[in-house]
């Protein structure tokens, strides 16, 4: 076969195999255009996560400073600076959007998404899940190594201490009191 | 190779015209209809976070790509995946938009490698080829008609046996109609490489068929 032949029946088969694209294809493409097209300039991961979740503003920038903290915390064992940040960031995610419950079952995922990264970077670190109790502050949502040989802990409540190994153990101990039914 | 661009240019001119309505859905024989500055102002859009841009872009590019996925040997919910996750990435990566007029090679570069990925993970599934959408009704009514529909049925049988990247060149150029630069682009090599390869399928379809 020549070149010209084989150029014009690919032409033509070309035309026989565009088939129609399904209906709706565009329409559905169309709505996950994100809100804020241009990204934010931090080029980060958590960035991405907010916006397909398609948060409000206030919200995306809540879970943006928790998640800042979260890394830093870990990377440096750096907390007592942003404590007031991270509470701020706390009320606001509980209080810009109309259900608290929304933005916590946001922030857990976030977390876990969090214990992920660590555990794949084999870091020392334990997600214990949302508890079924949910007005038990002393639960634990999650806890990791920091390199002085202490642990973050981060509370039902979301927040955050720096505990000694002795204080988890107590806090793993009431845990499973409270699982036991005790 | 120059020669082989323009005469496929001239089939294409041919299947732009033939088919009109494909213009409507955003074909991809609507390239040509798009003018540069066009282009130009919609990559300008876009960088600058034009909502309305990337509705237009999808209206432009959306069955391309999901063709594209088709031909690639994706079945049809799986194509229409893969088209939306094309658009998801290019939403993300919007800001490495930086040539003007690259716009098509670079939605194409994203297909792609969309579609790549989703070989690696799953390397057990096989392809799945696309259907002539013009098939004979009755066998014998038509004996020209069917002796084309014949032919064209061994040309997608050889283009299916060709190594993936001589498959991705001829779909590329031959199929969804993209100019050299920007199936190199796509494919993410130098024209140069790209029109070997293009001369290296066609070698092999040539041997495939009598």
């Amino acid at each position: 076969m020549r070149d010209e032949q084989l150029q014009e029946l690919l032409g033509r088969l070309a035309e026989y195999t565009a088939e129609p694209a399904p209906a709706g294809l565009a329409e559905n493409i169309r709505q996950q255009i994100p809100t804020r097209l241009v990204r934010h300039r931090i080029n980060w991961e958590t960035v991405n996560i907010i916006i397909d979740l398609r948060l409000n503003r206030s919200v995306a920038a809540a879970i943006i400073v928790l998640a800042m903290l979260l890394w830093a915390s870990f990377l440096s064992g750096w907390y007592a600076g942003p404590e007031a940040v991270y509470q701020d960031s706390k009320l606001l995610l509980k209080y810009s959007i109309a259900g608290e419950k929304i933005g916590r079952s946001e922030v857990l995922a976030s977390l876990e998404d969090f214990y992920k990264q660590l555990a794949r970077q084999g870091k020392e670190v334990s997600y214990y899940g949302p508890p079924a109790d949910l007005d038990d502050r002393n639960l634990l949502l999650m806890h990791w190594k920091l390199p002085d040989g202490n642990y973050r802990v981060i509370f039902n409540d979301l927040s955050s201490r720096i505990v000694t190994p002795a204080v988890l153990i107590r806090l793993q101990a009431y845990m499973l009191e409270r699982q036991m039914g005790r | 190779m120059d020669k082989i661009e323009a005469k496929n240019a001239r089939s294409k001119e041919h299947a732009a015209g033939s088919a009109h309505h494909k213009d409507e859905q955003g074909g991809p024989d609507s390239k040509g209809r798009n003018s540069e500055s066009q282009t130009d102002s919609l990559v300008r859009r876009l960088r600058a976070g034009d909502r309305a841009a990337a509705a237009e872009l999808v209206d432009l590019y959306y069955w391309q790509i999901y063709l594209y996925m088709r031909r690639l040997g994706h079945d049809r919910q799986l194509s229409e995946d893969l088209t939306q996750e094309c658009f998801l990435n290019a939403w993300y990566h919007i800001g490495q938009l930086k040539h003007d007029r690259a716009l098509r090679g670079w939605l194409y570069r994203i297909a792609g490698n969309v579609s790549r990925l989703y070989w690696r993970k799953h390397k057990g599934n096989k392809a799945v080829s696309i259907e002539l959408v013009d098939a004979p009704q009755a066998v014998g009514s038509n004996a020209g008609r069917f002796e084309r529909y014949e032919q064209l049925e061994q040309l997608q049988n050889a283009i299916d046996r060709l190594p993936a990247k001589l498959k991705e060149a001829v779909i590329l150029h031959y199929m969804q109609h993209l100019t050299i630069a920007e199936a190199a682009q796509a494919a993410g090599i130098r024209p140069g490489t790209f029109k070997s390869r293009l001369a290296r399928a066609l070698r092999t379809l040539r041997k495939q068929l009598p």
